[in-house]
């Protein structure tokens, strides 16, 4: 059989390195990593093939660095570079400078990714295309009562928005009239001071909103395919911690819906390879479109676990340019599947990062548990990237089963020697509201408890039972004879040395 | 063996003893004898002979105790033998305090100066870690006696990073 590519370059490190490089393997391409200063010992540099240095610790001069990267594929004759999610994922100057060396770019073609990366472009695109966008103005008019009429065309609530906006700066929810014209001069202010550019917008205010996406692949010949839902909503300061396949409130009708807009959307941006097109949903049900990721996601194995669909093997036979490997009407959706991000996060302390060595691993196991991860015992997690250490997926029959799975794999899960999001995942697992699908963006914010550190009522006398045998073992191990407690010797100090192991 | 168990607010007095290769662990005079096996690292797994549950446990020492973590849960105790701890309870709030860096990560900016006096809450000094920065505050109102590190200089948690006097 003909490989699409006689050796491939993962551009990237940490678990979706390692995911990239298990697919080539699984196809017999030989793989290339790099890696930087602090990645020497990482678990990609271990499973590739190859592995090539490309500079210090800090991702400027090392995974961001487009020079080094090309060098590297250049110097171990790699026909392809995939480059994962972040880092240079979606950098279009990256993809034209993989062309320009005659090296094939694992991902959609630059001018795509142009035509999508700037929102405005992106919003006016998919109008254009018959794509629902949240309803909204262009830069507002001087006069408020121009934009009161115009607020009032949309309908309150109404979200003022500031141009050259990101990170909440800029923004304000009006619930009534009224207010308009004092927080429309907030916000003016804001944006102002934030961005120098006192322009902001309107956009009508989506109530209580469920992230939504649909993954979509394209080849290039003309075939784009929908792979079904993912629901993101549970989401804390706008990163995503868990997703599910299909959405619990997403049923067949509304699935070919928002499928059929996905591929429009895509195509309207002439679209190649995997991306993924994601929605708000309203709390009266309508979809708007939010943007398009042009790579791979994180929570990509979701979509495999309910499609059976490889979609990082379909990237590289996609990118080699052959046909994807089924038409949208052989597509199957079988069971649910849930994902948990293992973050080295401190959910004890507001999810502080909590960089450090890992001394002991066990990962998950058993019926339907997959698990994605770039770590292991002895790895020192660096300070220097995303604090992401694995993704816990489970397939289940069903909603009920994936959640079960889930519990069951995170109790089973341990990473010992720094605090991490496991916790957090377990009492999500066990909240009502989250059983029965009650999700939106602002579950967290409205569930405050499951942000709270662990109640355990065992816990206490379990880790004082522990930590007196474990100190006990160390003075034992340094001192030829136990420390006295003062009293004389026990009663039963003789007979336990009999015990002594040797 | 006896000593102190300091574990959340509650202090606890344990006595450990072996006994037939298991251990005989005594909390605030409850008695318990558990067979307790160390499997790798710091990890255990423990059987209360008593009443037969089973659990695991990782142990991992850190600084004057141990982290705990059983499941996903994790509790900090601090051992400490009964001198030691008449010798810690000095006074509260005076003398001079060390503040250090409460995770591993880059100083990207340092707040105060040598003899700069500081209010309590006051930020210190801004660690970054995993993109995400964490100032670090005055835990109480003091002068600053010594800075300890520099802008761009990498610390790994517990470094002294300011001292207030």
């Amino acid at each position: 059989m003909k490989l699409p590519f006689t050796k491939v370059l993962v551009a990237n490190r940490g678990e979706i390195a390692v995911r990239v490089i298990r697919a080539c393997h699984e196809m017999g391409i030989p793989t290339v990593a790099v890696y930087s200063d602090a990645d020497r010992r990482a678990l990609h540099v271990r499973f590739a093939h190859e592995a090539v240095h490309i500079g210090p610790s800090e991702s400027q001069h090392s995974y961001l660095d487009i020079e080094r990267i090309l060098d590297a594929a250049k110097h171990t004759g790699a026909q392809a570079i995939h480059p994962g999610y972040g880092f240079l994922s979606e950098n279009p100057r990256f993809a034209r400078a993989c062309a320009d060396a005659g090296i094939v770019f694992i991902g959609p073609p630059p001018a795509a990714m142009e035509a999508l990366g700037d929102k405005v472009r992106a919003r006016a695109l998919m109008q254009k295309a018959g794509v629902p966008v949240v309803p909204g103005t262009g830069a507002l008019p001087e006069n408020d009562t121009d934009t009161a009429a115009l607020a009032l065309a949309i309908g309150y609530p109404v979200l003022i928005k500031a141009a050259a906006g990101g990170g909440g700066k800029g923004m304000r929810v009006v619930q009534r009239a009224e207010e308009l014209p004092s927080l429309l001069a907030q916000a003016r202010g804001e944006a102002r001071s934030s961005f120098g550019d006192a322009t902001v917008f309107l956009e009508k205010f989506v109530e209580r909103p469920r992230h939504i996406e649909v993954q979509i692949i394209a080849d290039t010949r003309g075939h784009t395919i929908q792979l079904g839902e993912r629901e993101c909503s549970i989401q804390r300061r706008h990163q995503k911690l868990i997703e599910e396949s299909p959405s619990p409130i997403v049923d067949p009708t509304t699935r070919a819906r928002i499928g059929a807009l996905a591929v429009r959307a895509a195509s309207a941006a002439g679209y190649v390879n995997a991306g993924t097109v994601e929605f708000l949903r309203g709390a009266d049900g309508s979809f708007y479109f939010m943007e398009v990721n042009a790579r791979l996601q994180v929570e990509h194995p979701v979509t495999e676990e309910v499609t059976g669909i490889d979609l990082v093997k379909e990237m590289i036979r996609v990118a080699a340019g052959e046909s994807l490997s089924l038409p949208q009407d052989r597509l199957e959706l079988r069971g649910h599947a849930l994902e948990c991000r293992i973050v080295a996060e401190d959910p004890r302390r507001n999810f502080m990062p909590s960089p450090g060595t890992i001394r002991g691993q066990r990962v998950p196991n058993g019926p339907g548990i997959r698990y994605d991860g770039g770590t292991y015992a002895g790895w020192t997690i660096p300070i220097h990237y995303d604090p992401m250490i694995a993704k816990v997926i489970t397939h289940g029959r069903d909603r009920a089963d994936a959640i079960a799975r889930m519990a069951r794999a995170l109790d089973e899960l341990r990473i010992d020697g720094i605090p991490t999001s496991v916790s957090f995942h377990r009492k999500v697992m066990r909240h009502p509201a989250f059983i029965a699908g009650d999700l939106h963006t602002g579950f967290l914010a409205e569930h405050p408890d499951l942000l709270k550190a662990d109640d355990d009522p065992l816990l206490d006398e379990i880790a004082v039972t522990a930590a007196a045998i474990a100190h006990y073992r160390r003075l034992e191990s340094t001192a030829p004879t136990p420390a006295r407690d003062g009293r004389g010797v026990s009663s039963w100090r003789h007979a336990g040395r009999i015990g002594w192991r040797r | 063996m006896k000593f102190s168990a300091r574990a959340g607010s509650a202090v606890h007095e344990v006595v450990v003893e072996r006994d037939n290769g298991h251990y005989v662990v005594e909390i605030d005079g409850v008695r318990r004898v558990v067979d307790a096996q160390k499997l790798e690292a710091d990890f255990y797994t423990i059987l209360d002979l008593g009443d037969s549950r089973s659990y695991e446990v990782s142990v991992e020492p850190r600084g004057d105790g141990y982290i705990v973590r059983h499941g996903a849960a994790e509790c900090e105790v601090v051992v400490s033998d009964p001198s030691r701890r008449a010798r810690e309870a000095g006074p509260v709030g005076t003398g001079p305090l060390t503040v250090s860096a409460s995770m591993p990560g880059k100083v990207v900016r340092v707040l105060v100066v040598a003899g700069g006096t500081v209010q309590a809450g006051q930020g210190l000094i801004v660690v970054e870690a995993m993109k995400m920065e964490n100032e670090i505050a005055a835990p109480r109102a003091g002068r600053v006696k010594h800075v300890a590190v520099a802008a761009g200089q990498t610390v790994e948690s517990g470094v002294a990073l300011v001292e207030i006097e």
